[in-house]
């Protein structure tokens, strides 16, 4: 092992966290090494200076206000549940949405979208007007529009008077 | 005061911990109170750690004890109390910086900021200010992993679990935590780390 190697482990030896296989090698680099040994009396002091200088740090310890003062800022629980309960519903509403939207959507097709044979829906506009009186007893002058429904059995019946003829 | 931390930790929590965790658990006040004052010169240690100050901590520490009240049904029977509490030290301690924009991921490089007073006398308890100070320049998870490790006495699995990290990057934290320092140290104040490595066997 040479130095570079060692150094490179040295701050993790120094703790004790490397795997006893390598802290041994690096035992035996450390016991004919007197650079690295110095290198790892550095880090150790380090460590030592660290320890010490965050185990000095004066805490007090909290009064009895400190647990009134928690107490106060504690929400309530019925409160917490009543929370809870919402985000569970708008979580469920959240995945309900497209699903009934998708739902809805399907029926619309199937109601609209598909045409079945035989119902055909009848196009006023498109269909040419009758012109010929067709209806029984309807009188010359007056123009009759038939209009046939989905029902074969049913047929609507417009009849306009003709201007001209006043 | 000085706190110090949890030395052997994981086996510390008794059968008294554990019904104290369980009654608060289903609401009981009283039993979150004992949990709290059982609890709290730990978390404010931790935090004033963390955070640097001791005013701050006492805020970050009550934001502690709500978060742990909100969150206590959803802890798991058979988890480990302490190092779960400490996540959320941590969690309030680094949402404070944020806020304060003092959190940061990476090392701050160049001369630290120290107080006049400190630069002037470089012996006696100073020593230990300028740790303090040079400490802070080292990233937030750095600076973490190396305050549970050196000062809390947790073991490397109980600050991967703690810091919700592997067990190698904890290592790896650790490493440059300790080598950083031990630079930052050696280029401003060589005089603190003179005559000790002698000791070395």
């Amino acid at each position: 092992m040479t130095c570079h190697d060692a150094r490179e482990k040295l701050p993790l030896y120094s703790g004790g966290e490397l795997p006893l296989r390598l802290k041994s090698k690096i035992r035996g680099h450390l016991n004919r090494c007197e650079a690295c040994r110095v290198e790892l009396g550095k880090i150790q002091r380090t460590r030592q200076l660290m320890s010490e200088a965050y185990g000095a740090m004066q805490v007090e310890p909290p009064d009895d206000r400190f647990w009134e003062q928690v107490l106060y800022r504690l929400p309530r629980r019925d409160t917490e549940d009543a929370r809870a309960k919402t985000r569970r519903a708008k979580k469920v509403t959240g995945r309900l949405v497209p699903v009934l939207a998708g739902l809805a959507a399907i029926a619309v097709i199937l109601v609209f979208g598909i045409r079945r044979p035989g119902m055909e829906i009848m196009d006023p506009i498109t269909r040419p007007p009758a012109t010929v009186p067709l209806v029984e007893g309807a009188e010359p002058g007056v123009t009759v529009m038939t209009f046939q429904t989905e029902d074969p059995m049913m047929t609507i019946v417009w009849f306009f008077e003709d201007q001209d003829q006043s | 005061m000085t706190i110090r931390g949890l030395p052997g930790s994981e086996t510390t929590e008794t059968k008294e911990d554990r019904s104290l965790i369980r009654s608060a658990k289903s609401g009981d006040i009283q039993a979150f109170e004992a949990l709290v004052k059982k609890y709290q010169n730990r978390v404010l240690a931790l935090a004033c750690r963390i955070v640097g100050s001791r005013e701050d901590a006492r805020d970050v520490a009550q934001d502690v004890f709500i978060r742990l009240y909100r969150f206590l049904p959803k802890f798991r029977n058979g988890k480990v109390f302490f190092t779960w509490l400490y996540r959320i030290v941590l969690n309030a301690s680094y949402d404070f910086l944020k806020k304060e924009n003092r959190f940061r991921s990476v090392p701050l490089e160049g001369i630290p900021d120290i107080p006049a007073s400190i630069q002037a006398d470089s012996t006696g308890s100073d020593s230990l200010d300028k740790v303090l100070a040079l400490t802070d320049r080292l990233s937030i998870p750095q600076k973490t992993a190396l305050i549970l490790r050196e000062v809390e006495d947790c073991t490397c699995r109980e600050i991967a679990r703690i810091m919700e990290c592997p067990e190698g990057t904890v290592r790896s934290h650790l490493h440059h935590a300790r080598k950083h320092l031990k630079t930052m140290i050696e280029k401003h104040y060589p005089e603190i780390l003179e005559g000790y490595h002698r000791d070395v066997s």
